[in-house]
């Protein structure tokens, strides 16, 4: 009967020693885990840090050799505003198709043969083809289609000046446009493409106090990784015993109790990950591949300040674990509900792409979903907004799916006994 | 006549199996017993071709069933009830069943042949998650037996099983024995080793033959010599 | 031909049986029904209105410019503020990517700018931090802006250089040379034409259902760990155990195989049929191969269990899922998702693959061959 009311029980107990003999092969798991974060990281938040400066590399085969159409090439690579984004090589198609296979080449344009001519004299029947190097249809073959649809449409806007201008000329019986005039009239277009961004002037704001682009993609990576790691911790989850369940119930040993005594030791477990993810982020934060502004005063202080923060997350997301883990015992079902669950979830709340990608309705969905939400409040406590509301929601997720979890086990366990 | 000669088997460095030799002669039952770990569900897994042994033979007439190439042929004639009951136990004893010979042969056995002499017609759909422990073994028995082979291996097939359980599969036995089949019986039931026409006692990986003159109540002491 | 025909039966009735065992257990229907139900549901929603990036726009008149950019069928959402101030602050809080900001003497400043033959700017872009995504959008913006300034060059050089002055003419004129046709066109490495109702939001789920398939082929292993431990397949002794446990993975990569063509039917990013069976039939085979192998390497379903994130982010992370980047293609070989998603649209790519899977095959035969004995 004692037993009942003490606060650390024999099953408590023998939890932790459970998950402590478990510690070195989930360890390992982390460790595998994190390792792939750091390149993950690199590469991810690195590249995310340099996409202002990064170009897409793209092919032009065909017709390439024509006078005109180097004369232009040459314009967009050294003089056009593009020139910053994208890079155009000249190449024969075997070797594009074999770059675009090495992921050397973004695309490639297939300029047809008398492609200028055609545009010189209006006919426009012919057309650049332009092969995307992606898959399916990604966010890179997305922003190629508005910029080369922007390019056609300065082309065929030019020529209906130029026709435009002859046919004036014509209709007031002064005959066709000369060749000085031609000359005149497309040099003018030329340099106001050129020129076209001077039509705008860019004001840079800074970020401020709200969070930049890298911050938003840390904020996800590390929901990602949590939830990954719940499946590394299958070792603990799977080898509970239900006949032993069974028996600590006939002996008083309610469900929330035994849900808090399995619970409490994967809370220990994350804590645990969350020490050595964050050593690992830090070291990337210290070495500058990741900058964040609001932690770049002292990075390694500020993420050990910012780190208590971080229990709410890690308990909403560890009792998301637990819950999915008693939903089904049976071992490769839970591996395989624990992946969908994380990955679907991490998609929609915007892990992957910024929420904001998706329509209204889906950016509520994944803001209301347990992944959004540690988003939502990682993202205040970085920028210090507040970060009550999500606090108080995350609180009330965590409940929901704790008194889930006891009461799928009474359903188990008293279903059996019924 | 069935004689296997000097298997010998390793595991890392611990030898499990030495120089182990035994005969049987068609129509009998020989008992193979052992305390716990002491290399009976080895021998056993060897003799059905579960592991391979480092050396040795088990001559079945001119053939050596442990080779590779025989290999088809001893699965046609060796039957091996493990310890535990290697059933799927999400599917009913039929289907189980069909996991090892075609529906007109379970058929068959269903309307007055092996599978009846066990019981299994009494359960024939029920689910395997459903099934008692008996049940179980019976139908564990009969998934082996049902291709009819001429030497059964079985390995504590009573273990945790009612009197009831156990008489049926004796009778199975009687009947087996009375059919010409040879059965090699890993047991501690004391029941069983007195069924057994004769009885090797493996320890530390040494067999040696049991005389049946001793007293079966001092056995406790053979064993753990 | 006995013999043969026997076998077949067998491994025909194992294979249903082994597939009646997995349609009995609800958690494996519910994971299999769970991803065409999940993609319908997107793919409903993916055709809400949504953008890659917002932009705010401001303007004091009614521009033609500002009417092209909203009504222009395009990724980027674009809303309007009452004022300046307004629309800088929505940039500030972050409801907005971007700002722009249209000069209240909008045709005044072209005016100027073609007569001196200058480029003069009339919108003002706020942002907070300069993105590729942000670089594009003002691509867009260059192409409204720049009707009205090719106008203005046209109106310029008809005035000065052929002293027409008639200001209807020249608009009327000008209208009726309107050039419709479009000069480009995007396609596929394989020749298919992109289209128009392709979703980027939806472009991932190849990706996902592709690692949600290499995902039952481990979890497969993890089963046959299962069954082997249990002595399911002892009777049949340990001869033949490579096809044994590739037609044991077969029976899930099947499965997962037919619900993952009816996804991606459902989802509208199915090529043709022909085409979508040669590529998964190469793929399913080339897991299979692959997971016997990191079944063979792995002692416990435990183990698989844990190298199941890392392979999760090798391939959502290192693959052609999300983003492209050409620093990935160097784990092509290592990640099992790369090539099948390359080969779809790319024939070389395919036969790429099916090199691939013969060889990830016959280094799993040679694995078995070298195999040691199997522990009780």
């Amino acid at each position: 009967m004692n037993e009942k009311k003490d606060i650390i029980s024999g099953y408590m107990v023998t939890n932790v020693r459970r998950m402590v003999k478990l510690c070195p092969a989930i360890i390992i798991g982390l460790s595998i885990l994190c390792f792939s974060v750091l390149i993950g990281a690199k590469v991810f938040l690195g590249n995310s840090i340099e996409e202002s400066r990064k170009k897409l590399v793209i092919g032009a085969v065909g017709d390439v050799k024509n006078d005109f159409f180097e004369s232009g090439l040459t314009a967009l690579c050294n003089l056009d505003a593009t020139r910053f984004i994208i890079e155009i090589v000249s190449l024969d198609i075997e070797e594009a198709e074999s770059l675009i296979r090495e992921g050397k080449l973004t695309s490639y344009m297939v300029i047809p043969e008398g492609f200028v001519n055609s545009v010189m004299y209006g006919d426009n029947d012919k057309v650049i083809t332009y092969v995307c190097g992606e898959g399916d249809k990604g966010l890179t073959s997305i922003i190629m289609e508005e910029i080369v649809e922007t390019f056609s449409n300065y082309i065929t806007y030019s020529q209906s000046a130029i026709y435009a201008s002859s046919k004036l000329k014509k209709d007031n019986g002064m005959g066709s446009l000369s060749d000085k005039e031609l000359l005149d009239i497309n040099t003018r277009y030329i340099n106001l493409v050129l020129g076209r961004e001077k039509t705008c002037e860019l004001e840079l704001i800074g970020v401020g106090n709200e969070l930049s682009t890298v911050g938003y993609y840390f904020c996800g990576l590390l929901v990602v990784v949590f939830m990954l790691f719940g499946i590394s911790c299958n070792l603990y989850y799977n080898r509970r015993s239900k006949q032993i369940q069974r028996l600590l119930y006939s002996k008083g040993h309610g469900f929330l109790r035994q849900i808090i005594d399995e619970y409490v030791p994967v809370l220990l477990i994350n804590l645990v990950a969350a020490l050595i993810i964050w050593f690992v982020l830090s070291v990337l934060v210290n070495e500058g591949s990741i900058n964040i502004f609001q932690l770049e005063m002292n990075p390694i202080r500020s993420f050990w300040l910012f780190l208590p923060k971080m229990i709410p997350v890690i308990i909403l997301i560890s009792i998301m674990q637990l819950l999915i883990y008693e939903i089904t015992q049976n071992m490769v079902s839970s591996i395989l509900l624990q992946f969908i669950v994380s990955i679907s979830m991490a998609y929609v709340s915007g892990c992957f792409y910024p929420k904001q990608f998706f329509p209204e309705v889906l950016q509520f969905v994944g803001d209301m979903m347990p992944a959004g939400v540690c988003i939502n409040y990682m993202s205040s406590c970085i920028t210090g907004n507040s970060m009550f509301g999500s606090l108080i929601y995350m609180i009330v997720l965590s409940a929901i799916m704790f008194f889930g979890t006891i009461l799928l086990r009474q359903i188990k366990i008293r279903g059996d006994i019924a | 006549m069935i004689e296997i000669c000097d298997i010998n088997k390793k595991y890392k460095n611990k030898t499990v199996l030495k120089d182990v030799s035994l005969s049987a002669q068609e129509g009998k039952m020989i008992g193979i017993l052992g305390v716990n770990g002491s290399g009976k569900s080895t021998l056993l897994s060897i003799l059905a071709g579960v592991l391979d042994a480092d050396s040795g033979k088990m001559m079945y007439g001119d053939t050596d069933l442990l080779e590779k190439n025989n290999r088809k042929h001893r699965s046609s004639i060796v039957g091996y009830v493990p310890q535990a009951n290697p059933l799927i136990e999400e599917l009913t004893a039929w289907d189980n069943l069909l996991l090892w010979c075609d529906r007109e042969t379970v058929k068959r056995e269903l309307s007055d042949g092996l599978l009846v002499m066990l019981g299994i017609d009494e359960f024939i759909k029920v689910p395997v998650f459903k099934m008692s422990g008996g049940m179980k073994k019976r139908l564990s028995i009969g998934c082996t037996v049902v291709n009819r082979p001429q030497i059964l291996l079985l390995d504590e097939p009573c273990a945790s099983l009612d009197i009831v359980c156990k008489d049926s599969i004796y009778n199975y036995y009687d009947n087996y024995l009375a059919g010409g089949g040879t059965i090699f019986l890993a047991t501690h039931e004391l029941e069983e080793i007195e069924r057994c026409d004769k009885c090797y006692i493996i320890n530390e990986g040494i067999v040696s033959e049991y005389n049946f003159d001793n007293d079966i109540h001092k056995l406790a002491g053979l064993l753990s010599r | 031909m006995n013999e043969l025909l026997k076998k077949t039966r067998r491994a025909a009735a194992w294979f249903y049986m082994l597939n009646k065992r997995l349609f009995r257990r609800w958690s494996f229907l519910i994971i299999l029904a769970l991803a065409p139900v999940m993609v319908w549901v997107m793919s409903i929603l993916a055709y809400e209105d949504k953008g890659v990036i917002n932009i705010t726009i401001y303007s004091r008149d009614s521009l033609s410019s500002v009417s092209e950019i909203i009504q222009s069928d395009s990724v980027i959402n674009i809303e309007t503020s009452p004022t300046e101030e307004d629309a800088v602050e929505k940039v500030r809080r972050g409801e907005c990517d971007g700002a722009w900001i249209f000069d209240s003497e909008y045709y005044d400043i072209i005016d100027a700018s073609v007569k001196r033959y200058m480029v003069k700017p009339v919108v003002k872009a706020v942002m907070r931090e300069d993105t590729l995504a942000l670089k594009m959008a003002r691509e867009k913006l260059y192409s409204a802006i720049y009707k009205d300034y090719n106008y203005g060059v046209y109106k310029q050089f008809v005035k000065q250089e052929l002293n027409i002055s008639d200001e209807a003419k020249i608009e009327e004129v000008y209208k009726d040379k309107i050039v419709p046709e479009k000069l480009f066109k995007m396609v596929y490495l394989s020749g298919e034409e992109v289209g128009d109702n392709d979703n980027y939001l939806l472009s991932p789920v190849r990706g996902l259902l592709a690692a949600w398939l290499v995902l039952f082929g481990l979890v497969s292993g993890m089963y046959y760990m299962q069954d082997k431990r249990n002595g399911l397949f002892d009777r049949m002794g340990n001869g033949n155990e490579w096809l044994r446990e590739a037609g044991y993975h077969l029976v899930i990569l099947i499965d997962a195989a037919i619900i993952m063509g009816i996804t991606m039917c459902i989802s509208g990013l199915a090529t043709s049929f022909f085409n979508e069976l040669k590529c998964m039939l190469v793929f399913v085979l080339m897991v299979m191969a692959f997971c016997c192998i990191i079944r063979k390497v792995c002692i416990i379903p435990q183990v698989i269990g844990m190298l199941i994130p890392l392979f999760t982010v090798i391939m959502l992370g290192l693959g052609p899922v999300f983003i492209t980047l050409k620093e990935f293609v160097v784990f092509k070989y290592i990640n099992p998702t790369y090539l099948y998603l390359m080969s779809i649209h790319s024939s070389v790519t395919f036969y790429e693959l099916c090199v691939y899977c013969f060889f990830m095959n016959v280094i799993c035969y040679l694995l078995y061959k070298l195999r040691s004995n199997t522990k009780i």
